[in-house]
């Protein structure tokens, strides 16, 4: 891959572990966090794998220190950093095997890191530069695929562990951060299984070709990598996002609940007469405050619905039986609004009473048997 | 837009901390404020169709009291105790009862005097309604900005640890 994504992203990396590092100590100096710890391993091993991927930096390793040396440290941070982000992702969730995948996980870790070692001080540091995807002889190949399979482990761990504990959806932070993580794990394990396939064609088929599973490799690395970045990003930045298609939703919402606010409004006018219906920009100020509103007029005229029906005394009548009324037969109006209400239960959670609401709306503009003024 | 610059002025000049609202807390700061105890009450018997909450004065001590409907869907409720609560903030004229009737109301021997209320849909009553109303709607947008952003700003879950490594992996 390009230095040119690589420089930057690993400058990231390296900038975010030194922030974490130093909120470490001063934080959690006192307390021994492991989670805060193991998360400076995290950042610490991403950022040395990406180092060591950038084309300039293997091309000094490699000539000015130990041959392929950049391999071995590429791949085996690569190994540590998901094996740390796995091992606090299980603890995080108390996952009921957790402990003993953990131990599981740590005994693999370290034959998988004694194994690549062993074969670099065997093979590879005696070889000629090496190619990413094509292994030069079978311990190149075993080399890689050791790596592969054991991170293809790694990161399905990750991704399920996170998927069967991802927070319900009115945490919507929290959620969308665990998201990012599944993505970021998601990407990594099929980057690896791309290159699991390259390698063994490669392997088998000297010849193979397939210029697309490269570009799709270097897909999943950037949107992996991308993603493991924007589940580092602060809390405000989520709430912003959340805030804003929230807004949007809100929107839609508060369109779809005019119409029942009209009827009510024309059935009961206020005292007062009730702010303009905002415009989308204005709405976007005040996207709660405007929907609260008009759950008031709806709230407002539900009840006194009631109590004029009530007022106006005996049972309404069948839908049947009723003729077809002009559009200034209020009463007739109330009795359809209120046939329409009264089967819906309503919940005391606000954004269900606004879906409980919306729906109502919807299903009287789809009636629609009394036109709009205005 | 006279009601809207009203219900601001007010808002200031009671210099609430809305990022921990609570109606308990509101009520307490609104009442040491104004040096009256303000008590909400909630109305299970009958009301005019059109009426869903009722404030009075108590005559005899620093009370104010706040009926409200018993039926209302409590979002409802919140909104007609800050609407009579805006009310008495904007200083509208309204009933003084005495402590007997009160008395009597609570042993449910007479009923609130509804009839007595200033009456509705008068000129006089439109402009306080309307007052009442944007001091109400004033109120709940405040508590709504803060309420949204202290939420989503929270970036917590139900499992401790689980918000323990989000919290710790997310930058400052």
């Amino acid at each position: 891959m390009s230095s040119l994504i690589l420089a930057p992203l690993c400058l990231a990396f390296w900038v975010f572990t030194l922030l974490k590092l130093r909120e470490v100590l001063r934080e959690y100096a006192q307390e021994r966090e492991t989670t805060a710890l193991n998360i400076c391993a995290i950042a610490f091993f991403g950022s040395l794998d990406l180092t060591f991927m950038i084309p300039e930096v293997v091309a000094f390793v490699d000539t000015h220190i130990f041959p392929n040396l950049s391999v071995l440290v590429a791949y085996g941070s690569f190994l540590v950093g998901i094996y740390f982000l796995t091992v606090v992702s299980l603890t995080a969730t108390d996952a009921p095997v957790g402990g003993r995948v953990i131990r599981l996980l740590r005994v693999l870790l370290g034959l998988v890191l004694s194994a690549l070692l062993l074969i670099y001080l065997l093979f590879i540091s005696k070889m000629p530069p090496l190619q990413f995807f094509a292994p030069q002889n079978l311990p190149d190949m075993i080399f890689k695929l050791i790596v592969w399979f054991f991170g293809i482990t790694l990161s399905m761990t990750l991704a399920g562990t996170l998927l069967i504990h991802l927070p319900a959806k009115e945490f919507a932070v929290p959620r969308l951060r665990v998201l990012a993580i599944i993505f970021a794990a998601a990407s990594a394990a099929a980057n690896l299984l791309v290159s699991c396939i390259i390698t063994f064609a490669n392997y088998f088929w000297p010849s193979f070709s397939a210029p697309w599973l490269f570009t799709l490799t270097t897909l999943f690395v950037i949107c992996g990598v991308l993603a493991f970045l924007v589940a580092l990003l602060g809390g405000k930045i989520y709430a912003e996002f959340v805030m804003f298609s929230s807004r949007l939703d809100y929107w839609r919402a508060f369109q779809d609940v005019q119409y029942l606010v009209e009827r009510m409004l024309r059935l009961f006018p206020p005292v007062t007469p009730p702010p303009a219906r905002p415009s989308f920009w204005r709405f976007q100020r005040d996207p709660e405050f405007h929907l609260y509103h008009a759950m008031i007029i709806i709230m407002d005229g539900s009840a006194m619905l009631e109590g004029f029906l009530a007022e106006l005394g005996g049972d309404l009548p069948q839908p049947e039986d009723w003729e077809i009324r002009e559009s200034d037969n209020l009463v007739g109006e109330a009795q359809e609004v209120q046939r329409t209400l009264q089967p819906v239960p309503l919940p005391m959670d606000f954004y269900e009473v606004v879906e409980a609401y919306r729906r109502v709306s919807l299903a009287l503009a789809q009636e629609a048997k009394y036109g709009m003024s205005g | 837009m006279q009601a809207v610059s009203k219900a601001e002025k007010i808002l200031k000049e009671l210099r609430f901390d809305f990022a921990s609202f609570s109606m308990e807390a509101f009520l307490r700061h609104v009442g040491e404020s104004r040096g009256r105890k303000i008590v909400c009450l909630p109305w299970d018997r009958e009301m005019p169709f059109d009426v869903f909450g009722a404030w009075v004065v108590d005559a005899e001590h620093s009370i104010v009291y706040i009926f409200y409907r018993s039926s209302l869907h409590p979002i409802h409720q919140t909104h007609v105790v800050l609407h009579e609560l805006a009310h008495y903030l904007c200083g509208h004229p309204t009933l003084h009862v005495t402590e007997e009737l009160l008395n009597r109301i609570a042993a449910q021997q007479a009923s609130l005097p509804f009839s007595d209320l200033p009456q509705l849909r008068s000129n006089s009553k439109a402009q306080m309604e309307a007052e009442a109303e944007a001091l109400a709607d004033l109120i709940q947008k405040r508590i709504l900005r803060h309420d949204h952003v202290e939420r989503l700003a929270q970036d917590a879950v139900p499992q401790e640890k689980l918000a323990d490594f989000l919290k710790t992996m997310s930058a400052k």
